[in-house]
């Protein structure tokens, strides 16, 4: 039973916050101090079970687990009808890095939604998303993929309407819900269309019986633009700028896990179910015009916004489109064959950039809701002189935004320098628009430090002070990161991500660590 | 040789994406996501028919000829989460409606200015 | 909502316990029949809305009041993780079924047979706790949506 442990892990990293969750509204009468205690220490419970689960993947190999069955690891499923997580390099990762951007986002909304009402609701649907989040990237499932898509998006729309500031909200989170709803359903009718096919639900057992009929092609159509509606690619992206800027900072923290966690599903589904031996070069050249029109998109909307947390939300879009970049430019490049080995390059670069987008989104993020909370202002245009009164929220901010614009020292740099490279290799003019978009960013971000930290001070603020120290905490702790990050790129690569790309690539390995 | 009920679920999927696409009242556009729901539904219940077999349950079975039940298992989870997504597009429905005294999506549109 | 004629609601009063009755029978049979926690707990919240329907939203206060339904739907699905999680203390994996075949209740034969209650190891116990979690959260949102509606009247 002892052997078993390590095995339970993931089981113990959903269960826990589940179960915490619904516990909640319980522990919720003891006040708000031992409320938030409790949060805490549930998600630090779960940050570290998902570190464990890492490191075992990382030294161990693939775990799957099925639930139901008599011992948690078959060693051969006859039948492959269980409920099964199967936890690759890649899904323990990215776990990993969801898990702590919600923990930072909880530690944040400590003090960012102190006196806002009764939060016990608030802090139930953080952890049935955390929950959700860990079980999107463990699952194994492509039913269950749905059931957490769901649970995750139905977690974070009531996060988005939980201020009821006179109706915008709940317009953000209803747009945000319509999208979700019908994404949702469009992939149930893909793994319906999938089901009907090969009678088996487990995305190792669907892809090693795929045919790549008309039929497999209408799936990936379907589940493709499901999880693109979601993540908020350039033609469904109209509910993103709403449900990010309209959110309380630490939600719009959240957000962007829940659409990395999307971005990671659609990862999966194109290496993992359907694998290279598709016409991966056409589902490729597809992701790479997804990106660049998304990273343009993204970019040229928010030069032209004056609130705040709009154009950061339009920056958060068009970063996910250098992610689709490398990884699309990734799956051309392996099956091209010359260039092969910048195949995995630019699949690393954009699997490093999906975990740094997270990090320095949700620092952005985080410094633009110390704004607000100070202030009391979301445009653009009232702020001003602020530096002097936030020192830390004004270098968090400088972090964030380096990072953003991909400027040496920081981790945005790594990663991007990484789908550079390689991509360039495909196409220059590819590397080209992306760069082009970096500079965009940059001055994007330099117009914005201008306007809400340098400049005359302005008598409305003398004297507003530094945020409260849990604030600061997470802001530190990102800056951190962002830092360690980018000057110690080759060691998060090598540790982490050159396994996660591997595991993505390798589909057998992923099939084989389940049948 | 197409089966009828594959001709219901387009026909289903059609009338709801119309609703969602060509409706400017919210209620309409839950409802039209309510359809395409059932769409979905009857399209993943569809797959699991069996001509001749029976319900995969003991009690009395008149023979052991039992359809494969993950299907089932799949639209009733669907139909739970169904439940829980429309009842909160409902809830915001009337919130929307309380904060603008309207439904209409022509008017629901404040976040832009 | 306003309060319905006497006649309505005295049927409506006969006919709450037979629903919450056959709504228990659902969530009972769930391993045997068509139905379970779900099925059976929506047949209980359905009788709740009709309780709500017919006295109105004022008078419906008396009867439920939302931090206890909320409560209840939190404990049905508490419970239902806990019943799993002890799979996991035994030795199995999450939510084995580790009740079945022991006998712990007596001995049930294999194959079709007339519907034996005790058949299914951990099932019932788990629709039971899905019923409380289904019944209490659908009647708390039913509950709540009567209680936006009284802004209108």
């Amino acid at each position: 039973m002892s052997a078993s442990v390590p095995t339970n892990y993931p089981i113990f990293a959903i269960i826990i916050p589940l179960i915490a969750g619904f516990a909640a509204p319980i522990i919720g009468v003891f006040g708000s101090k031992i409320r938030n205690i409790y949060v805490t220490v549930v998600l630090g419970i779960q940050l570290i079970l998902t570190g464990l689960v890492l490191n075992t993947v990382l030294s161990e190999g693939i775990i799957s687990y099925a639930i139901g069955h008599g011992v948690p690891v078959p060693s051969g499923l006859e039948v492959p009808v269980r409920v099964v997580f199967e936890v690759d390099a890649i899904g323990a990762f990215f776990g990993l890095f969801a898990i702590l951007s919600i923990f930072l986002a909880s530690i944040y909304s400590f003090s960012y939604l102190e006196g806002k009402g009764n939060l016990t609701g608030f802090y139930t649907l953080v952890l049935v998303m955390a929950a959700g989040s860990i079980g999107f990237a463990y699952t194994g499932d492509l039913f269950n993929l749905f059931v957490f898509l769901e649970v995750t998006s139905i977690s974070a729309v009531g996060l988005v309407a939980y201020p009821k500031r006179d109706g915008l909200s709940a317009e953000a989170a209803f747009k945000f819900l319509v999208i979700s709803v019908l994404g949702g359903l469009v992939y149930l009718f893909g793994v319906g269309i999938l089901y009907g096919q090969y009678d088996v639900l487990s995305i190792a057992a669907v892809a090693e019986r795929m045919q790549f009929g008309i039929a497999d092609k209408l799936a990936l159509i379907s589940i493709f633009s499901a999880l693109a509606m979601k993540l908020g690619s350039v033609p469904m992206h109209m509910w993103v700028p709403d449900a990010y800027g309209e959110s309380p900072a630490p939600v719009s923290m959240m957000m962007v896990v829940i659409s990395q966690l999307s971005l990671y599903g659609l990862v999966r589904i194109s290496f993992s179910l359907y694998g290279l031996n598709l016409d991966g070069t056409t589902l490729g050249w597809i992701i790479v015009v997804l990106g660049l029109l998304t990273m343009f998109v993204g970019v040229t909307m928010a030069l032209i916004q004056k609130k705040l947390k709009r154009l950061m939300a339009y920056c958060a879009i068009s970063q996910i489109g250098y992610i689709l970049l490398g990884v699309g430019a990734g799956l051309i490049a392996l099956k091209t064959g010359a260039i092969a080995e910048y195949g995995l390059k630019a699949i690393e670069g954009g699997l490093f950039h999906m975990v740094n987008d997270v990090i320095y989104m949700g620092l952005l993020f985080l410094t633009a809701g110390a704004l607000i909370y100070k202030t009391k202002e979301r445009s653009l245009n009232e702020l001003g002189g602020l530096a002097r009164e936030m020192p830390v929220t004004v270098i968090a901010f400088i972090v964030g935004a380096g990072a953003i614009s991909g400027i040496p020292p920081f981790n945005g740099f790594a990663s991007k320098f990484l789908i550079y490279e390689s991509v360039y290799k495909i196409n220059p003019f590819l590397t080209a628009v992306a760069m082009l978009v970096s500079v965009m960013t940059l001055a994007i971000f330099v117009k914005v430090f201008q306007s809400a930290f340098l400049g005359p001070e302005i008598t409305e603020y003398k004297g507003v002070g530094e945020v409260p120290t849990k604030m600061k905490i997470s802001m530190v702790i990102l800056s951190v990161l962002i830092i360690l990050f980018g000057l110690f790129p080759n060691l998060i690569v090598n540790e982490f991500v050159e396994p996660a790309a591997m595991a993505l690539v390798d589909q057998a390995k992923y099939i084989g660590g389940m049948l | 040789m197409i089966d009828i009920h594959y001709i219901a679920v387009i026909l289903l999927l059609s009338i709801g994406f119309y609703g969602i696409l060509f409706k400017r009242n919210l209620i309409k556009t839950i409802i039209g996501l309510s359809i395409i729901e059932y769409a979905v539904n009857l399209f993943l219940i569809t797959l699991a028919y069996v001509d001749g077999g029976v319900a995969a349950i003991y009690t009395l079975a008149p023979h052991e000829n039992m359809v494969f039940p993950v299907p089932h298992a799949l639209v009733l989870t669907s139909i739970v989460i169904g439940l829980a997504t429309t009842a909160l597009m409902l809830g915001l429905a009337v919130n929307i409606y309380q904060k603008y005294d309207t439904l209409d999506t022509q008017f629901v549109r404040r976040l832009k200015e | 909502m306003i309060e319905m004629t006497k006649i309505v609601r005295t049927i409506s009063s006969l006919v709450y316990p037979l629903t919450i009755i056959f709504g228990a029978f659902m969530i009972m049979h769930g391993h045997l029949t068509p139905g379970g926690g779900f099925q059976g707990g929506a047949i209980i919240a359905s009788g709740i809305a009709l309780v709500i329907v017919a006295y109105g939203s004022e008078a419906s206060k008396d009867f439920f009041s939302s931090e206890k339904l909320a409560k209840y739907t939190g404990i049905g699905s508490m419970g239902f993780a806990v019943i799993g999680v002890i799979a996991i203390a035994l030795g199995y994996a999450f939510l084995h079924n580790y009740l079945l075949g022991t006998q712990l209740f007596g001995y049930v034969p294999d194959g079709i047979n007339q519907g034996f209650i005790n058949s299914a190891g951990i099932e019932p116990p788990i629709e039971i706790m899905v019923g409380i979690a289904v019944s209490c959260g659908l009647g708390l949102i039913i509950y709540m949506f009567s209680q936006l509606g009284e802004v209108e009247e």
